[in-house]
């Protein structure tokens, strides 16, 4: 059974109260929630390497051309398409402002070729012909090149709010290392975000060809392989040119039913409507809480409140001084040692692959011995001095954390001792509701969910959404699927990945440099010079990048944690002592009795609402 | 009278064999054998361990040669054990021990050490080395320490992991060394997290070098000590088994020491470290020869109880005792009732523990295999097809794997050990005189000192060793020890934690297997693309299976020890009170004329054991 009309009626019969908010971010909320009630919505991505197809299976939906086929494969340009209730075709662009702009179809074209520097995405709005996918968000994903990081962090955004994912793979490609690598992160995501159904969509397949096919069944072997987990695996045939040799789309009806059976399947409505239901109860809490509290503090309106609040604020601001310092601390020691570290495990580096070379056969070893370094022995190295870094990085973190929560525990201490001293139980019970808004706030972890902004994850699928979306993330975390507290894959994968992609410029300019004219008895000197040559540009490039950018990106987020998290204390202390000062009249304090009355009704019949987990 | 001679003396044997059952496999005479053999052998043996480079080599030849004698070369050193022991002649000798039982004396120097211990020279330990010993006047050793430099933690293979293992579990101490650049790394981790089960106690060193800042020095010790709780945290290991690193200068000591400079030995810190080092070991002695004492001690104080209680027996009224025995008697079997209980809720525990890692470890090894894969398919995509270098980096993704698995799974057996551990806490004595009270706090400060069932065992009278082991440090310790000695060493409570720390250590051990197991076993000679994988991906489905049954069988073996070793315990506890029951009729059914001489008897005895007890005391 869906609610949906029920929490319709809810949230209209409660607006004017929520607006009444002084929370900044319940508005927006609310109103995010109420679109997503009127018009449910799913989301779809297209994920997969360049050349794999996935805008001719969009195309093939749509049945016509719409979409470029022969996408630059180096944009980092995500277009989505929204199939609704729309009158007519709309081509949009969302920038990185947030704002929109309609496009023609021809400069949208342009634009998914070659994007301005201010473009975020592209949006396409499609008036739905097939009603039964009323409501589909597809996101087409740019082509996979080899920068790693850039489109790991596009990815991060997408498919935690992903419903279905598709992976297409071209027959006569095959699934290759770019393949892995995507598979890869995808599986690293799923670990810290729980699984979402991937279909593998083999793609321009001879006709006649079926799944127990050689090459099919390789296929299958390596992707179930990449990704730990069984897939479903779907063939689509390539579209022959019509009579007059122009090009056909796929049929790719097979496809579309399976990504609706998922999409629009009745159970994950109901994980919809439980988290619905979730979310407007945390709300409608929220803003209950306030207003009570506004109540209590205004008919004790007094000194003591006053007094105690402002003793509150200035040891929070204590507080966050120290943090800032012990940031600094931390921070200040990755500046000594990372470098340290580098070198240390460079240095190993280059004796393994001395090793390496000077073990090869000097008559005939001289392609395959500089294949197999450049392929094996150096990234292998670098991924490991990588993984050292990130389990320290890891344990600094955590310590740093750790000082960070004594630090907190402070204010929290003296601030409950002064509750203790209060006589007057009204008085107490307002104090008491604040110190544990300012235990929840503090509990969360600093570092850690510093470290979850720089794996890039907490955006949504929704361009301009995304503001919306956070801010429900925000105020319920309770909306979209919930974020691990593990963190350690995420900066892990960041840093070596970076690192690797790095080292995969060097390599591919190595490879053009290369003239192989050495005489057999003095290649592997050259060898040995070359690589370590390369491995010291490496270590070059990603200090120079730990110390300019990393590293100070460390520093401001952390900043920023500490900062928001005594902000939060603050502006709730805050709101305290502004309703303490103002002197409301009776008629106001009687207006939020009965907006109180008029919420928790609401949250009553919420609650008596058929639960169906 | 010396300990010795009492072990051997016929009279206090023939009294403790008068009053007491032996309801296990050995007899007392075997017990005390042993025991004077583990005070005669006087051996501390303290392994050096640490990662390539962490300068294990260059630590001892820092600590006893002063000068370059163990090959300190980067490129994997140590591959074959070598052991330092005390010699009284002058210079010093080094003896090669194969593996065939064969001994040959080398020259003692660099070079020719190099050419038995380097990979390079020796690759695979294709010569068939079992250990190197080298023998030195060095006053450090005579206290009978033997330092041990073990291969280090990435150069642990198929071939040298046996030797490491045997000596890890023969081990009193052990010398970790870290350094500050790098900080203690994810290897390394692992390692520790395998070996800190086996290993007593721990000196953890942290090389400085002479580059690094006092405040860099302090911060990077810090940190590690801060992993180190982890890890023990993680494994379910007390935190109080990890100390805070010791900072040594191994560089400037060897510099120190080859010039002749004593300032700048001092100045390293490795002399203060050295008189550590020799006062663990010399307490270590005299803790062991004090428990061997309390043993015999514990003996004696049991016969007297229970010579006192015959002659009570023999003196009160038929009628009356005769009920109180019964008493005692159903007392006990409630207690064993109970007992039975605790032991059929750790059966089922162990059952469904038991079916949950399974599934974990088949989940973990397919995901190992699948890793291989890919990284298989990753290098041969490159365009690496020579047979050769697809096994060299398959051993390095093996390695890989070997690692992430054993570090995924390792803990979770652990936590199993652990809650089983506590279980087995509840359980209690059966048997009717308390006689183990009073002695166990003699134990507190030897537990406190290593909990180590090895140790433990040797102090019961028994030899530890695999799993005959286990069974020995908790029944063939004789009738006494069975509910004393073990029980009371070992925090926690009933002897039957005996069984689980042992266990523990032949679990650790399996395990420890599982991380360094795995070779790479036949080169891949086909160069076509699609053979090598093939052949590859068949030993992968290889390596899949076989790490699946070794994990698999480690839990085995633990359960069936655990559950034999209760089993046993139990029935041993049902033989005792029928015994005792028994035997104290019998005193209630000896003719009335009887009674005045053999009370007069069981006082005689008294006294005996009385006297033997003083003199163990000055012993």
């Amino acid at each position: 059974m869906h609610n949906n009309a029920t929490y319709i009626n809810i949230l209209e019969d409660v607006w004017e109260i929520l607006e009444k908010s002084e929370d900044q971010n319940v508005l927006p909320a609310t109103k995010f929630l109420y679109s997503r009630l009127k018009n449910p919505q799913s989301y779809i991505s297209f994920i997969g390497e360049t050349s794999s197809g996935k805008s001719t299976l969009i195309n093939s939906f749509l049945n016509c051309h719409l979409l470029e086929t022969k996408a630059s494969p180096t944009t980092g340009i995500v277009t989505w398409l929204e199939y609704g209730e729309f009158k007519e075709k709309r081509y949009l662009a969302i920038n990185r402002d947030a704002s929109f702009e309609e496009l023609s179809y021809e400069n949208f074209k342009k634009l998914s070729v070659k994007p301005d520097k201010d473009l975020l995405r592209l949006k396409l709005e499609i008036p739905a012909e097939k009603k039964s996918f009323v409501g589909l968000n597809i996101f087409d994903t740019p082509g996979y090149d080899s920068i790693v990081i850039e489109h790991e962090e596009i990815l991060r955004e997408f498919i935690p709010d992903s419903d279905v994912i598709i992976f297409p793979i071209s027959y006569r490609v095959g699934f290759g290392e770019k393949d892995r690598q995507l598979m890869d992160v995808i599986y690293n995501i799923f670990k810290h975000l729980g699984d979402i159904p991937i279909i593998l969509v083999v793609n321009r397949v001879a006709e006649g060809i079926q799944f127990d096919d050689k090459r099919i069944k390789e296929i299958k072997f390596a992707a179930e392989d990449a990704i730990h987990k069984e897939l479903p695996l779907l063939i689509v045939n390539t579209a022959m040119p019509d009579e007059n040799g122009n090009r056909t789309l796929p049929n790719t009806e097979k496809l579309w039913q399976e990504i609706s059976n998922i999409a629009f399947s009745e159970e994950r409505k109901q994980w919809l409507d439980n988290k619905n239901k979730e979310f407007i109860c945390s709300l409608l809490n929220q803003v209950c809480e306030e207003f009570q509290n506004k109540v209590l503090v205004s008919e004790n309106n007094c000194k003591e409140i006053e007094d105690c609040i402002k003793k509150q604020l200035c040891s929070l601001s204590e507080a966050e001084e120290q943090s800032l310092k012990i940031v600094d601390k931390y921070i200040g020691r990755l500046e000594t040692q990372l470098p340290k570290q580098i070198s240390y495990g460079v240095d190993k580096l280059q004796e393994v692959v001395t090793t390496e070379i000077y073990n090869a056969s000097k008559w005939k070893d001289i392609y395959a011995c500089r294949n197999f370094v450049f392929n094996h022995t150096i990234p292998f190295g670098i991924t490991k001095i990588c993984r050292d870094l990130e389990t320290y990085l890891f344990e600094i973190f955590k310590e740093m954390d750790q000082e960070l929560d004594e630090i907190a525990a402070k204010p929290r201490f003296a601030f409950e001792q002064q509750i203790l001293e209060i006589k007057n139980p009204k008085i107490k019970e307002v104090m008491q509701n604040l110190a544990l808004k300012y235990s929840s706030r503090i509990g969360g972890e600093i570092a850690s969910s510093m470290l979850k902004n720089i794996g890039g994850i907490g955006g949504a699928a929704a361009g301009a959404g995304n503001i919306a979306k956070k801010t429900l993330k925000k105020i319920g975390g309770l909306f979209g699927k919930k974020f691990s507290r593990d963190v350690y894959a995420k900066i892990g994968k960041f840093f070596s990945n970076k690192a690797l992609a790095k080292l995969n410029i060097l390599f591919n300019l190595a490879v053009e440099a290369i003239a192989y004219a050495w005489e057999s008895n003095r290649w592997q000197g050259k060898l040995e010079e070359e690589t370590h040559q390369a491995i010291l540009k490496w270590k070059e490039e990603i200090c120079f990048d730990l110390e300019n950018h990393m590293i100070e990106e460390y520093r401001q987020i952390n900043i920023k944690n500490v900062n928001e998290v005594y902000k939060e204390a603050r502006i709730d202390s805050e709101m305290v002592l502004s309703t303490n000062k103002q002197n409301f009249t009776l008629e106001q304090i009687n207006k939020w009795k009965e907006e109180i009355i008029v919420l928790k009704n609401n949250l009553d019949k919420l609650k008596g609402l058929e639960n169906e987990q | 009278m010396n300990i010795l001679e009492i072990y051997s003396n016929k009279e206090v044997i023939n009294l403790i064999k008068k009053y007491n059952e032996i309801t296990g496999e050995n007899n007392i005479e075997d017990i005390f054998k042993k025991s004077a053999e583990d005070i005669v052998s006087n051996q501390c043996i303290i392994p050096i361990l640490g990662t390539q480079g962490s300068g294990k080599s260059s630590f001892l030849n820092a600590l006893l040669f002063c000068d370059i004698i163990l090959p300190v070369d980067a490129d994997e050193t140590t591959c074959i054990p070598t052991a330092i022991v005390y010699g009284e002649h002058e210079g010093l000798k080094a003896f090669v021990y194969f593996k065939d039982g064969q001994k040959k004396e080398i020259e003692c120097t660099e070079k020719a050490l190099a050419d038995y211990v380097h990979q390079e020279k020796n690759p695979g330990n294709e010569l068939g080395i079992s250990h190197i010993e080298i023998t030195v006047r060095n006053e450090l050793l005579r206290n009978g320490i033997t330092l041990v430099d073990l291969p280090g933690v990435g150069s642990i293979t198929a071939e040298n992991q046996q030797t490491t293992l045997d000596y890890l579990k023969k081990s009193t101490g052990a010398i970790f060394m870290l350094r500050t650049v790098p900080p203690i790394t994810q290897s390394e981790a692992c390692f520790i997290q395998g070996a800190l089960p086996l290993m007593g106690n721990v000196f953890w060193v942290q090389n400085q070098w002479t580059d690094e800042s006092k405040s860099e020095v302090e911060e990077g010790k810090e940190h590690n000590y801060k992993v180190l709780m982890d890890i023990a945290q993680k494994i379910h290991i007390s935190q109080d088994r990890i100390t805070k690193p010791t900072i040594v200068c191994v560089k400037r000591a060897l510099d120190g020491g080859i010039n002749g400079n004593e300032e700048k030995i001092k100045d390293s810190f490795l002399p203060a470290f050295a008189e550590k080092i020799v006062n663990f070991a010399l307490s270590w002695r005299d803790e062991v020869r004090k428990s061997k004492i309390t043993q015999v001690e514990t003996y004696l104080e049991a016969s007297i109880v229970k010579a006192k209680n015959n002659i009570e027996l023999l003196q009160g009224d038929i009628e009356k005792e005769s009920q109180k025995i019964k008493e005692e008697k159903k007392q006990a079997e409630k207690r064993l009732e109970d007992n039975k209980e605790i032991l059929e809720q750790v059966q089922d525990f162990l059952c469904q523990e038991k079916r949950k890692l399974e599934s974990i470890i088949s989940t973990e090894c397919r995901h190992a295999a699948e890793n291989l894969r890919n990284s298989v398919r990753s290098l041969i995509d490159s365009g690496t097809v020579d047979g050769k270098q697809l096994n060299r980096a398959f051993g390095d993704y093996m390695k890989e794997q070997n690692e992430q698995l054993f570090g995924n799974i390792q803990p979770k057996i652990m936590k199993m050990l652990h809650q089983i551990t506590r279980d087995l806490g509840d359980l209690q004595e059966c048997h009717y005189q308390e006689v183990h009270t009073n002695i166990s706090s003699n134990f507190t400060t030897y537990s406190n000192f290593v909990d180590h069932s090895d140790k433990i065992g040797g102090i019961g009278g028994s030899v530890l060793g695999g799993a005959a082991g286990i069974k020995a440090a908790s029944f063939t310790t004789g009738i006494i020890a069975k509910s004393t000695v073990i029980g009371s060493i070992i925090p926690g409570g009933g002897t039957a934690a005996g069984f689980i720390v042992g266990s523990a250590i032949v679990l650790g051990g399996t395990l420890l297997g599982c991380f360094t197991g795995n070779k790479v076993k036949k080169h891949i000679k086909d160069t076509r693309k699609e053979e090598a994988c093939r052949e590859l991906f068949d030993y992968i489905r290889e390596y899949q299976s076989d790490c699946e049954k070794k994990y698999k069988k480690s839990i085995d073996t633990f359960k069936e020890q655990i559950e034999e070793a209760l089993e046993k315990w139990i029935e041993n506890q049902e033989e005792e009170i029928r015994d005792q029951y028994k035997r104290q009729k019998e005193i209630l059914n000896m003719p009335i004329e009887e009674r005045t001489s053999e009370i007069e008897k069981i006082k005689k005895d008294i006294e005996v054991l009385n006297y033997y007890k003083k003199e163990i005391e000055h012993a």
